[in-house]
């Protein structure tokens, strides 16, 4: 986040790239690169604590799924440390190639979820999703063909850290 | 005759003026994460060299979270508790579940350790 923000530049918390010895030769074309040669990240995380409105957030989330980037999945989380409440949700890339389209169980304020109650919701990420066309999957022993991002587990790392 | 206002040169850059006004905003910063909207405007009215730059920003506290992007001064916010731990949590939890260190991984952590220090997006 930056208080000033440069015009057109974003900074993830954490992302994931392809590598580039995996990319296949030639390269799929949805595949877009930065200026230092590397691709754009594939997975995006964005997490906020105060100081961000929901709807910054998801302002940012379309943002990173821009016609110049090939970011597949974002990963958001925000937390509001007065009300003791948070939300997570993930994007894909919209169906017309611009924007995000949220995937959510959870509410935004007024109604948005107390982090000492249980949430109960794992999402799923289809790993073809998160590599996309072309990109040879790895064998996911540990997590079959979905990412796993589980709510309550990052509910408890909030109230371990602010408790 | 005196020249219009239009035909005046530009007036050289003052950096003591605006060493002033950083140092302004850089206790604005510092203190309350916050900075405010004039000061900030102002500052990024001006280009500054590497050197000038590093003069502003060497060997204070918060200097990683001060950029200099296109010859623009930007402040990064600083980031509130659990924003790290959340952030390393599903760090340490994709790259698991992704095999990111197994010989066969093929995505490759890349946050903000230099590597992609900004990604360019276009804004919708």
């Amino acid at each position: 986040l930056l208080l000033n923000n440069p015009p057109n530049e974003k900074r993830p918390d954490a992302a994931f790239r392809l590598r580039e010895n995996q990319i296949p030769n030639p390269p799929p074309p949805w595949i877009r690169y930065l200026a230092n040669g590397a691709p754009y990240p594939n997975v995006v995380v964005e997490v906020a604590v105060n100081n961000e409105s929901p709807q910054k957030l998801m302002d940012d989330a379309d943002r990173y799924f821009s016609p110049i980037t090939s970011t597949r999945v974002w990963i958001g989380v925000k937390v509001w440390l007065k009300d003791k409440k948070f939300w997570v949700g993930w994007a894909e890339r919209a169906a017309n190639g611009v924007g995000a389209t949220i995937h959510t169980t959870m509410q935004w304020p007024p109604n948005h979820h107390p982090w000492d109650t249980d949430v109960n919701t794992i999402y799923q990420i289809p790993m073809a999703l998160i590599y996309g066309p072309g990109i040879p999957i790895p064998p996911m022993a540990n997590s079959g063909a979905f990412l796993h991002i589980d709510t309550d587990m990052i509910r408890q790392e909030i109230v371990e850290c602010l408790m | 005759v005196k020249p219009e206002s239009s035909s005046l040169p530009p007036r050289p850059f003052d950096f003591p003026a605006f060493r002033k006004q950083f140092e302004k905003a850089y206790d604005q910063f510092y203190r309350f994460n916050k900075i405010d909207d004039d000061l900030l405007a102002e500052l990024t009215q001006h280009n500054l060299t590497e050197e000038q730059f590093d003069k502003l920003t060497l060997h204070k506290q918060y200097q990683r979270y001060i950029s200099l992007i296109d010859g623009k001064v930007w402040f990064s916010e600083v980031p509130n508790k659990p924003h790290g731990e959340i952030a390393h949590l599903l760090l340490i939890e994709l790259s698991s579940q992704l095999q990111e260190r197994s010989p066969h991984g093929v995505l490759k952590g890349c946050g903000d350790n230099g590597i992609i220090p900004f990604l360019n997006v276009l804004t919708l």
